[in-house]
């Protein structure tokens, strides 16, 4: 037996190396405790299932992990883009566990559905390569789910032709256990990517979803939408990485979060400006509102610029509601519970405003109304 | 209606309101004025309960009850309504369901049956016919993107809709020109009836010449210190708080 190592139930062989998993330490890791909780997990085996519904017209293909196929595949995505892909923790351990490779090929428009469901008592890291054709537009509904005592790692590496359209729909993770999710981006001249996600689970549950964009042409247009309504004692990590390596282009990243019990937000959005990388505009901003003395966030802006001729901002806010706003409808009759959800319910549709989706929007909209039931207390 | 009785009131410890007292009959309008520092807003906000401010001793009733163990939202079911100096913008809550979840909590408090969609549009529109409110108006966030003007006419609005017996007003003509100051007031004195009574606080004459008091009060130090009628306004127009206060202030 290894004492850092998570074995697989009726074999020898190693399921998790725990020295692989980030210590708190690790940077972009200081937040979140990946080790400590996978270590509390009593993984047994590698188990897990996707489905990929409503294709139209797109071609699917499904390739065993380590196969000469499936290395052609990872290997033309990763060639250009190596220096985003090869230290990221959450593909490595995807590479390590997964066995199959999915391969998305998208030539026309259409809306997809993808369900990544990890069983309980075990670990599932899906790869799915997506590759969405020049001018083609897609719409991808995202669902996680998770058994009990479970970690689910679901990569998804995104080629973006010219002109593509993206539009990356994410609801929150099902169940309380361990989700981690890379999103990895590589976009070309004039395409779009638009992400909108949801996130709050409660009780002890843990959350990392992180995403790399790499705009390499001009007129490219990456808008981040993220709305988290944490409770309990769950931890919810947003972290993203925006490589403007081409000028032109537009980032937009905009993070809501409403914290209360001993639940814990954290953002960390980086954007690199590279030296040609001129006429660049991007913005960040975080807003998050804390409910309880010991409702945490943790809030990281990063911006690293080498270009002279830019237009980047950052902006960050933590606090409690507003007294003023507050008083003001208190004064008009409306109780104090009634006023704080009213508060509370502008503050989070503001951002589901944005979502382009109508399905997706009243779907986000009820979750938000369940949400904030008992939140606002 | 309304019995102020030897208020004494602080903030952080230092006391602002000290001996307050004032009685207002049912549809009568008072007016505080004073200089800047004689504690008139502070008055406002206890008076709708504001966090924040303690009263120390003295009581305020209104038909009897005693409104200081009151919360904000108690006192306006009760039929307290404070229009603010500065307005406060809401972002994100609309007008209309700011409106309505307004005025039902407080039918709700009453013992009112709650108006449905149809029975507060219904409202809505008769209220904004009588008071000149377009539409465009009712569309938008709780103050937001609002002129001066605007948010003193939605003050108005809600004082209308919310059908209060003791008004306050606190500096309401504060930040409006000469016009938008006699729509405001045209809407307040379409409200005057005979049981309903106004606070109205203010720093200038200006006001009064177009919302007119039955009785005038100068404030100072954290208490009335001179009353008359509708005249007295003017001399102090004229004088000056100074000249008309002398040692006293």
């Amino acid at each position: 037996m290894h004492a850092n190592a998570i074995q697989h139930a009726n074999e020898d062989e190693v399921l998790i190396n725990l020295n692989d998993l980030p210590s708190a330490k690790a940077e972009g890791w200081q937040y979140t405790p990946l080790k400590q909780r996978i270590k509390n997990l009593s993984l047994a085996s590698v188990s897990g299932n996707t489905d990929i519904e409503r294709l139209d017209s797109q071609s699917i293909q499904r390739v065993e992990s380590g196969s000469k196929d499936a290395k052609n595949l990872l290997s033309n995505y990763i060639k250009s883009y190596k220096n985003t892909l090869n230290n990221n923790i959450l593909f490595n351990f995807s590479n390590i566990l997964n066995e199959e490779l999915i391969h998305l090929n998208c030539k026309e428009n259409g809306s997809i559905e993808l369900i990544n469901e990890v069983a309980s008592d075990s670990a599932y890291a899906p790869v799915i390569i997506m590759n969405v054709q020049a001018n083609c537009q897609i719409e991808l509904y995202e669902t996680l789910i998770s058994g009990e005592n479970a970690w689910l790692n679901a990569c998804l590496l995104v080629n973006l032709g010219k002109n593509a359209s993206f539009k990356h729909y994410r609801a929150s993770p099902r169940s309380s256990s361990v989700v981690t999710a890379l999103t990895h981006l590589n976009a070309s001249e004039g395409a779009n990517y638009g992400h909108y996600s949801l996130s709050g689970r409660g009780e002890k549950s843990l959350y990392r979803q992180e995403l790399v964009a790499n705009v390499h042409g001009a007129h490219v247009n990456i808008d981040i939408n993220a709305l988290n309504l944490l409770k309990d004692n769950e931890i919810s990590d947003l972290t993203v990485t925006i490589n403007h390596e081409n000028g032109e282009s537009v980032s937009q990243q905009t993070v809501k979060t409403i914290v209360t019990d001993k639940a814990k937000g954290v953002f960390q959005g980086k954007v690199y400006v590279a030296k040609d990388a001129q006429k660049t505009n991007a913005n960040q901003m975080s807003r998050a509102i804390l409910l309880s003395r010991l409702a945490e966030m943790d809030t990281k802006p990063e911006l690293e610029i080498y270009a002279d001729d830019v237009e980047c901002a950052h902006g960050a806010t933590t606090g409690q509601l507003d007294k003023h706003q507050l008083f003001y409808l208190r004064s008009r009759g409306i109780p104090e519970k009634d006023a704080k959800s009213l508060l509370l319910e502008a503050f989070a549709k503001e951002l589901l405003e944005k979502f382009e989706s109508d399905n997706f929007r009243e779907q986000a909209q009820k979750w938000l109304d369940e949400r904030l039931q008992g939140m606002d207390s | 209606m309304i019995k102020i009785e030897n208020l004494h009131a602080e903030i952080n410890g230092k006391e602002i309101l000290k001996g307050f007292s004032l009685e207002i009959a049912d549809g009568e309008v008072h007016a505080i004025m004073g200089p800047n520092g004689a504690g008139k807003s502070t008055l406002s906000y206890v008076l709708s309960g504001r966090e924040g401010y303690k009263v120390t001793s003295g009581s305020v009733t209104m038909n009897g009850k005693d409104i200081l163990d009151m919360n904000p939202e108690e006192r306006a079911a009760e039929g307290v309504f404070l229009a603010f100096q500065y307005p406060v913008e809401i972002p994100g809550v609309q007008m209309t369901n700011f409106l309505k979840t307004a005025v039902n909590s407080v039918r709700k408090s009453r013992g009112e049956e709650e108006l449905d969609s149809l029975g507060f549009l219904k409202k809505m529109k008769s209220t904004q016919k009588e008071l000149g409110i377009a539409d465009d108006m009712i569309k938008r966030a709780v103050n937001v993107g609002f002129s001066g003007g605007e948010k003193k006419r939605n003050e108005v609005l809600q004082m209308a809709m919310l059908e209060p017996e003791f008004i306050v007003m606190d500096e309401t003509d504060s930040g409006l020109d000469i016009d938008a100051l006699k729509t405001v007031s045209k809407g307040v004195n379409a409200l005057r009836k005979k049981d309903r009574s106004f606070l109205v606080i203010t720093h200038y004459q200006r006001l009064l010449d177009y919302i007119k008091p039955d009785h005038v009060h100068i404030m100072a130090k954290g208490r009335i210190v001179k009353s008359g009628d509708a005249e007295l306004a003017k001399e102090l127009e004229a004088k000056g708080y100074e000249d008309l206060l002398g040692e006293a202030a």
